[in-house]
């Protein structure tokens, strides 16, 4: 496929997008601001620098982990994330008998609150198919590779429930600040793709 | 996150409509997930030019025009406007820079 076309068909569905705005906002059903305002908010303010604060205060807070067990929107607002696309939250903890991957193999659901809009994999049809069909050779994939006698878990999300992955914490982190520990988790390791980060790696 | 300007555009008016009341997100998701089935229907999962928004886009015209929201003469007059207004733009760009006191 030629960059030329790739252009050309981004152009048209460029044109169709603003053709729709145009008419909303004549309408006035929406104004060019209120779509800003959410691009922006999506873009600056939503990401998995949240996640990795909820994940963290589980890690250190045993009072704290049992809340999100129990209900996982409630504690994640303590902190201050929620809103939309985060109204019922499980969290599900990995242990070294159980390791959990989220997928969403109808419409690529994800927490926004907590991680942000998705990476282009978690969208794509192959993840949505074999996520569930053979996570182990996912994983695999991702550079994460689990002992046999692990139990793998493959969360599907709804329209009703997003999930959230609460990773192992890594040996040798002992001592580290909530902060600290915040930088070991990374994005793919509360989706299940990957584990946190070794301290000093 | 976005890949394409025309992407975030077409993600904030769905949650902008959402947001206002207009659409409820369920009703929008409700397409998406009619229109990703579709494109899967009809390719294989190793295939390429799968674009997630893309289906997005579908399903948020289809949302629309189900919903009465939009009529589809309205969206081709404003596609008409935008087209020569994005024409012109092009043809200037394409002329080159000018020179201040030309």
């Amino acid at each position: 496929m030629s960059g030329d076309h790739h252009h050309d068909h981004d152009d048209e569905l460029a044109l169709r997008a603003a053709a729709l705005e145009a008419v909303l906002v004549e309408k006035g059903l929406l104004t060019t601001d209120q779509v800003d305002a959410i691009v922006e908010h999506y873009e600056r303010d939503l990401g998995p620098q949240n996640g990795a604060r909820v994940v963290a205060r589980a890690w250190v807070d045993p009072a704290y982990r049992q809340r999100l067990r129990s209900d996982g929107a409630a504690a994640i607002r303590e902190l201050g994330y929620g809103g939309f696309e985060g109204g019922t939250m499980v969290v599900v903890e990995n242990t070294p008998d159980v390791h959990n991957v989220v997928v969403c193999t109808l419409c690529s659901c994800y927490p926004w609150p907590v991680l942000g809009l998705p990476p282009s994999w978690y969208k794509s049809p192959a993840y949505r198919a074999r996520a569930v069909a053979e996570p182990r050779a996912v994983l695999r994939e991702f550079g994460v590779e689990l002992p046999a006698e692990t139990e793998i878990r493959v969360w599907d999300s709804t329209s009703e429930v997003r999930y959230l992955v609460v990773p192992q914490r890594p040996e040798g982190a002992d001592g580290l600040s909530e902060d600290e520990l915040a930088a070991l988790v990374t994005r793919d390791s509360m989706i299940g793709t990957g584990l946190a980060l070794e301290p000093g790696a | 996150m976005f890949d394409e300007p025309w992407e975030s555009r077409a993600f904030g008016i769905a949650v902008a409509l959402h947001d206002a009341g207009v659409v409820d997100f369920e009703t929008f998701r409700a397409r998406l997930i009619e229109e990703i089935g579709a494109w899967q229907a009809e390719h294989d999962p190793a295939a390429s030019g799968y674009r997630y928004y893309e289906r997005w886009l579908a399903a948020l015209e289809r949302t629309l025009l189900d919903e009465k929201l939009v009529d589809p003469s309205q969206v081709e007059a404003a596609r008409a406007v935008l087209q020569r207004e994005w024409a012109h733009d092009h043809d200037r760009r394409a002329a080159g820079p000018r020179e201040p006191d030309g």
